[in-house]
């Protein structure tokens, strides 16, 4: 008989420890936090939190940081950071960078940058998408030159969120001109202070400045940065989407954020009734959103126990759970806007911006939810877009 | 042709570059095209009635307007000044109604309507703000949430409550106030589409009667009268700024190539762009019924504005959504036109009232309809 591991007892440690680490300083300032990852100065210290637990890489193998939990405790874990609320944490390094160094790196990569991923001393940003590369990723341009015992690199990335807070990049780069696109790719990974790196600020619909483009100009990157060989970049790169896998449970951010929509509803005032809540058109958006979210939460629970048996996650699963799940997401977002009546039209920037203790415009719970759902209409664009998405399923699931 | 005029004058005077330079800087509006739209393309009479001093252009001229600045994301008080203004100064109860629509039609009177507080939503009924009879005078005491074009207008057009309680149709009063009375306070900010805007506090803000726009106590109807007169111009204004989405997107998707080809000549992409199409033509079609319902009886007015209202909001949201989406990482960018119009169609789908709450009033407005048959 094989010692099954208790879930429900693994859930209330969880809770108990964000209950008591979730402090309700880090509380108040993550509730202004809109951006898709969470500011450093809010996202480190949740970072930092988690590092001493010994819980910031559950997916790691053990011997290199990770928790040991099966796939259902690290969903209940993230289910519970969800529910809570928990800053979002940039994750570069823990779940791109980390993995891919796991897989293909060397022992001094290895020592090098884990443990230092892990304390956060290394923040990672992603160098991939270019001005014309964006969901064909394989056309890349970047190009890294062999000059001795270095490459020299030159060009461009866009959408590298977090270029700006960064200390180091990993990136895509073409090392072989003349092969199959694919099979001239190499990853590699540099300082940001590399000189011949430049960063251009990338301000957002929401006003918000998370995204950059990164220029190259004969930036020498040593080869002792390559992770894996030589042109096996693209093996890197399928690697990396195949771990991210099921490391993001849309159920539980939806849910988390229609508990919010659920609260600051009982706090307005309604049309036909006293509060929005029991507006009848609320209610139903409402109800109508958490059955898709349970719908979403339930295909998730199937796939993490498969993961727990030793399946790996299809691309034709991952694609369903990517596309409805960005979907549901912005419906999330789209109905906390819905709560603010006219304060949704207010720019909360100025007071976000000016210090942590300026007043909102209207209710403090009116901070968040449209510069939020602003920068969520890119979940159904990043990460894969939903058209591309709608093609696998197409050609994999239904050969056509 | 007034459409025509408007449209070269925004084309050359008005671009991209130059939305972006009023919206960047510390007025938020620009004074210098508030009198060309006066003086030079009598823009702001056009829609008053001929005995006030206009051209009698009526509310299919606010369309014609309201479409052209849509399309250009003009940021300019046409809708609380020439629609909302104009709307009540016509009704004729205030004595001083023909020398201030003259003044507006001259462009020096600039009016924010300032209705809706923190306690409320889009029930135009409800209102807390109280207006205390004193003698000859009223005294104006609440707050108003979210004012717009409040920063630098020279009026403010409050409505406040008379008598009865909160939610009453009965009790409610709307006063022209000089915008330094003494008593306001602003609380100034910007729209996400960069429309100046305040918070109002209105701390025993003295008027005298002669400041009512309505019989006190019975201003609701004409309330709700002017308001879908600005409905209806919202969602002229909605039609124009999806019309130049969906235009930017045809471009876009023609330009970008990925694959090798350009994304456009993808089939799922050219059927999402024929059905952004289908939106903006059903769009503009019941923007036209509802701007001629403007003079129907009450109840078929407001029904036929509600129908606009709730139709173009869902429209907008669908064709602003799907223009983000297919500028793929670019529609995300605050560099683009495009995430200012986002914003745009944003704010408009929320203006006096959201889809939901015109679904419901819809439905309402359908009953009272079937019993008055």
């Amino acid at each position: 008989m094989t010692s099954a591991i208790d879930y429900d007892a693994f859930r209330n440690e969880v809770k108990t420890f964000i209950e008591a680490a979730y402090s309700p300083s880090l509380q108040q300032r993550n509730r202004r936090q809109t951006g898709v990852f969470a500011e450093p100065d809010v996202g480190m210290e949740w970072h930092r939190i988690l590092h001493q637990r010994g819980w910031i890489a559950p997916a790691w193998p053990t011997e290199h940081g990770g928790t040991g939990w099966d796939a259902v405790q690290r969903a209940i874990f993230e289910s519970e950071c969800a529910i809570a609320g928990t800053p979002s944490l940039a994750l570069m390094g823990l779940t791109l960078a980390g993995p891919a160094i796991i897989a293909f790196g060397t022992d001094e990569q290895k020592a090098f940058f884990l443990p230092r991923i892990l304390s956060g001393e290394v923040y990672f940003c992603q160098g991939f998408s270019e001005p014309g590369s964006g969901s064909d990723l394989a056309s890349i341009k970047t190009a890294a030159v062999r000059d001795g015992d270095a490459y020299v690199v030159n060009g461009s990335k866009i959408w590298t969120t977090h270029a700006h807070h960064a200390n180091w990049i990993f990136m895509l780069v073409r090392t072989d001109p003349s092969a199959r696109p694919q099979a001239g790719i190499s990853f590699l990974v540099a300082p940001i202070s590399t000189p011949g790196i430049s960063i251009r600020p990338i301000i957002s619909m929401s006003g918000d400045h998370e995204l950059n483009q990164v220029f190259f100009d004969d930036a020498r990157v040593p080869v002792v940065n390559c992770i894996g060989d030589e042109n096996n970049g693209w093996d890197v790169t399928k690697y990396l989407l195949q771990f991210e896998r099921g490391g993001v449970s849309y159920a539980s951010i939806g849910m988390g954020l229609l508990a919010q929509a659920r609260a600051m509803a009982m706090q307005q005032p309604g049309d036909a009734r006293d509060t929005l809540w029991e507006e009848d058109a609320f209610r139903r958006r409402s109800a109508e959103l958490e059955i898709d979210l349970l719908a979403i939460g339930a295909a998730e629970h199937r796939l993490v126990e498969q993961v727990a048996a030793g399946e790996r996650i299809g691309d034709v699963a991952a694609a369903v759970l990517k596309i409805r799940g960005s979907e549901l997401y912005q419906q999330a977002t789209e109905l906390c806007v819905a709560t603010l009546g006219d304060y949704a039209l207010a720019d909360q920037r100025n007071a976000i911006g000016l210090s942590d203790n300026t007043p909102s415009i209207g209710p403090e719970y009116a901070m968040k939810p449209v510069g939020k759902f602003l920068n969520i209409r890119a979940s159904s664009i990043y990460g894969g877009a939903n058209e591309v998405m709608r093609g696998v399923i197409a050609k994999r699931a239904l050969g056509l | 042709m007034i459409r025509d005029s408007i449209a070269d004058y925004l084309r050359d005077q008005y671009d991209v570059s130059e939305r972006q330079k009023i919206a960047a800087s510390d007025a938020g509006w620009s004074r210098d095209h508030w009198n060309a739209f006066a003086h030079d393309l009598g823009l702001l009479g056009a829609g008053i009635d001929q005995a006030h001093g206009g051209l009698g252009g009526g509310n299919q001229m606010h369309a014609i307007v309201m479409e052209q600045f849509g399309r250009a994301l003009v940021t300019e008080p046409y809708l609380a000044t020439t629609v909302i203004a104009g709307g009540f100064l016509q009704h004729g109860f205030h004595l001083d109604a023909t020398a201030l629509l003259g003044q507006l039609i001259e462009g020096d009177l600039i009016v924010a309507y300032a209705h809706g507080e923190p306690g409320t939503r889009y029930d135009l009924a409800h209102v807390t703000t109280r207006a205390e009879r004193i003698g000859p005078r009223f005294v104006l005491q609440g707050i108003k949430s979210t004012v717009l074009g409040a920063p630098f207008a020279s009026h403010l057009i409050v409505v406040a409550r008379s008598s009865g309680s909160a939610r009453d149709r009965y009790g409610l009063s709307v006063f022209l106030v000089p915008a330094g009375a003494h008593g306001i306070e602003r609380r100034d900010f910007r729209t996400i589409s960069g429309a100046p805007a305040s918070e109002v506090t209105l701390d025993n803000v003295a008027v005298p009667a002669s400041a009512l726009l309505a019989e006190t106590d019975c201003a609701l109807p004409l309330i709700e009268r002017v308001v879908d007169t600005a409905r209806a111009a919202l969602c002229a204004e909605g039609v124009g700024v999806i019309s130049r989405m969906l235009d930017d997107t045809v471009a876009y998707t023609k330009e970008r190539h990925q694959f090798g080809v350009p994304i456009g000549s993808f089939q799922a992409l050219q059927h999402r762009m024929a059905d952004m199409l289908i939106q903006v033509t059903l769009a503009s079609s019941i923007t036209e019924r509802a701007v001629k319902a403007l003079n129907r009886p009450d109840v078929e007015r407001a029904r036929a504005i509600s129908a606009a209202k709730a139709f173009v909001g869902k429209a907008a949201r669908f064709v602003a959504q799907n223009a983000v989406q297919l500028h793929g990482g670019m529609g995300m960018t605050d560099e683009l036109p495009l995430g200012s119009y986002f914003k745009r169609a944003f704010e408009i789908e929320r203006q006096f009232g959201d889809v939901d709450y015109h679904v419901s009033r819809f439905g309402r407005l359908s009953d009272a309809l079937a019993e008055a048959a």
